[in-house]
């Protein structure tokens, strides 16, 4: 299980000098050119349920790929801690990471760009298993063809590489590639933005499949509602780096929702044209997120405590947390 | 109302015609209409419309097709002159709008870089109108942001630019490929609506709910005609009048908008609406309905129907010849053996009356829950 305490990610962009010498020329200019970064995630908690599909929805900016990328233990957190089975993240030992990485993974949204070229999709696959010591080369190899079946490939791509392989293969490929040292958290960032619809629900029900058939807990990073709301059995709405609600799938249609959910469920649906909530204005900037409520600016109900309180996310009803003044 | 644009058989290919990616493609424009052109990539629907406009890369071969604007053809039309209609009368937005925007240029230079070359605007008007256009699609500030260069705006900010030049000259066609599909969802909604406005805007349009299919062909408006080049079929509800459906560069059913949706003719269109995630203001279903396998290989197309291999619902026929469009009546066309009259005597499934009329068990509404 995955616990994150208050969490915060900013990133410093380095002028593209590499981070010695922006640090250097920070230092030297007196913190002129500290832009004051890129705050990503400003200080989110979380817990993920054991075998539930968590879906982390938000729009470009909001986050929530930082987030995924702080749950899989890619980066380190500025503030706060990510806990697995009650361990800190932060103070496990080489050993300890080790094994927290067999047993969390991560998919990523562009398929193309997190795979070696020069390997084939069985060495891809077997990577992980060299790493960490599993079985010897007959066993890995059965263990390989076991993988492509289960996502649904002939057993002879093995040998092609990934540029023979079409975006939904290449997507099974890499779902195969995060099964092989078998997890128990999965983090899929974005697993279908990047395919064609009839390609989409292959996918999706493969994902959906392998969850049931595994005990997975999935973690799924998308900004695409109507997705989210068919695979998931909670969502996490994100904006501004911040949560802004947290909803189980059952209570959807029994919650006073955020202000922000609303709009967005009404820009899902296209009602926005029908005189819906059309959303006016753009999502905040990361590196100068307003005061106050990140979606204060943009919200129709907004009142004054908006812009000087940041709400926090409180528990309303089972199921239903939202952080707003207004509900 | 009047055709305002027709294409006829329009095929392109690729390696001098040993790839072919759009193979006949017939389409008409009624003045006021809002068509929408949906497919997956390689499908060819971006490819049509860039040789509409005379945009083709030169990679690219125009093996047929016949363009007809206002009953003058396009194809005797000198390159200049080409180019001055297709700035004039026929506007694009691009998909990208980074790359559709010259970044060493200000927005305001490029927005008024239309007026005065195809109106004749001297700089100081051109300059005005630019302001004025980037006013009218929601810029906040055009004053400001017309000094500024593309990279300083989002995404959302560089697709209203992209829109008011398409729109700065008032054309009587818009032609718009993937307009929001680089957007976020709050952003690709305030995009479409601002598209509806500023289109229904060049003619005092009524807004009128989408036409009944029996009046499908019958434009419910007057405002600019709009062709929407799409992948996502429900991007269409309450926005355009017609859909014209492609798979492997053929247009497989053309429909009125409400009749797309509740009775989908071709397999290939009812098993995408099945693998879409249905409304919000819909039930959730179990689980989605697939279309297993994957498109053929953009000019490698099996000789038979291009959606046999993938087809739940084929037979004989499909394997050996390419069916044409049947007609079903009241503007409704498909691409399938279903609906020829002989396999229908012969005691093949009447493929209308078994339809799905509800998708996803659910009756479907457009629009709000």
């Amino acid at each position: 299980m995955l616990t994150i305490e208050n969490l915060h990610k900013t990133f410093h962009p380095d002028l593209g000098l590499g981070r010695e010498i922006s640090a250097w020329l920070k230092r030297l200019s007196g913190g002129i050119h500290d832009s004051g970064g890129v705050q990503a995630v400003r200080g989110v908690s979380l817990e993920t349920r054991p075998g539930e599909i968590l879906g982390l929805v938000g729009e470009s900016g909001s986050g929530k790929s930082t987030l995924g990328r702080l749950l899989a233990g890619l980066y380190k957190p500025d503030q706060g801690r990510v806990l697995f089975d009650g361990r800190d993240l932060g103070a496990m030992k080489r050993k300890e990471r080790k094994s927290f990485r067999k047993r969390v993974q991560i998919m990523f949204q562009d398929p193309v760009s997190s795979m070696n070229p020069r390997l084939t999709a069985g060495s891809m696959i077997e990577e992980g298993l060299v790493i960490h010591r599993l079985g010897n080369s007959t066993e890995r190899r059965h263990k390989v063809d076991r993988l492509l079946e289960e996502v649904g490939l002939p057993p002879d791509t093995r040998s092609r590489y990934s540029h023979e392989f079409s975006g939904g293969q290449r997507q099974r490929l890499s779902l195969a590639r995060a099964l092989a040292l078998g997890p128990e958290i999965l983090i899929a960032d974005e697993p279908v933005s990047a395919l064609d619809v009839s390609i989409q629900a292959q996918i999706i029900n493969l994902l959906m499949d392998l969850r049931q058939r595994r005990g997975l807990t999935l973690i799924l990073v998308s900004h695409d509602l109507p997705l989210v709301r068919i695979m998931a059995d909670r969502l996490a709405v994100m904006y501004g780096g911040l949560l802004m609600e947290v909803v189980d799938k059952d209570r959807l249609w029994q919650v006073p929702h955020h202000p922000y959910v609303l709009s967005l469920m009404a820009s899902a649906d296209r009602a926005g044209l029908e005189g819906g909530r059309l959303l006016e204005g753009e999502p905040p900037d990361p590196q100068n997120p307003p005061p106050g409520c990140p979606f204060q600016p943009r919200c129709p109900e907004a009142v004054v405590l908006c812009r000087n309180e940041n709400p926090p996310l409180i528990n309303h009803s089972p199921g239903f947390s939202c952080a707003c003044h207004r509900r | 109302m009047s055709t305002i644009l027709e294409i006829d058989n329009l095929a392109i290919s690729f390696n001098h015609g040993a790839k072919p990616v759009v193979r006949g493609v017939c389409l008409r424009l009624k003045a006021g209409e809002i068509v929408g052109l949906v497919g997956e990539s390689g499908s060819g629907k971006s490819i049509s419309a860039l040789s509409l406009m005379g945009l083709l890369p030169s990679s690219a071969r125009l093996d047929s097709g016949e363009f007809h604007f206002k009953g003058q053809n396009l194809n005797a039309l000198s390159p200049a002159e080409r180019r001055r209609l297709c700035g004039t009368h026929l506007g694009m937005v691009f998909q990208e709008p980074l790359t559709a925007l010259n970044p060493v240029l200000t927005i305001g230079e490029q927005v008024a870089e239309v007026y005065r070359l195809r109106a004749g605007y001297s700089r100081h008007q051109a300059w005005k109108a630019a302001v004025e256009m980037l006013a009218r699609v929601g810029l906040s500030n055009p004053a400001e942001a017309a000094r500024n260069y593309p990279h300083r705006f989002s995404g959302g900010m560089r697709q209203r630019v992209v829109i008011a030049m398409a729109l700065a000259l008032a054309p009587e066609v818009l032609v718009a490929d993937e307009p929001t599909t680089a957007l976020d969802p709050t952003i690709a909604a305030q995009i479409l609506a601002l598209l509806a406005r500023l289109t229904a805007a060049n003619n005092n349009l009524e807004k009128d709910a989408a036409p009944r299919a029996s009046e499908a062909f019958a434009p419910s408006s007057r405002g600019s005609t709009v062709l929407f080049i799409t992948h996502n079929l429900r991007l269409l509800t309450g926005l355009a009048q017609r859909v014209l459906v492609m798979y492997t560069g053929l247009v497989v059913e053309e429909a009125g908008v409400p009749e797309i949706f509740t009775h989908p003719a071709h397999p290939y269109t009812q098993g995408l609406l099945k693998a879409l995630p249905p409304a919000l203001s819909e039930p959730a279903p179990e689980r989605l309905k697939a279309i297993g396998g994957t498109p053929p290989v953009p000019g490698q197309w099996p000789p038979g129907c291009p959606f046999e291999p993938r087809c739940e619902r084929a037979f004989t026929p499909c394997r050996l010849s390419l069916p044409p469009l049947f007609n079903l009546g009241g503007g409704h066309l498909a691409r399938c053996f279903l609906y020829s009259r002989e396999e229908k005597r012969s005691g093949r499934p009447e493929a209308l009356t078994d339809q799905p009329t509800d998708l996803n068990g659910a009756k479907h509404r457009s629009g709000g829950e």
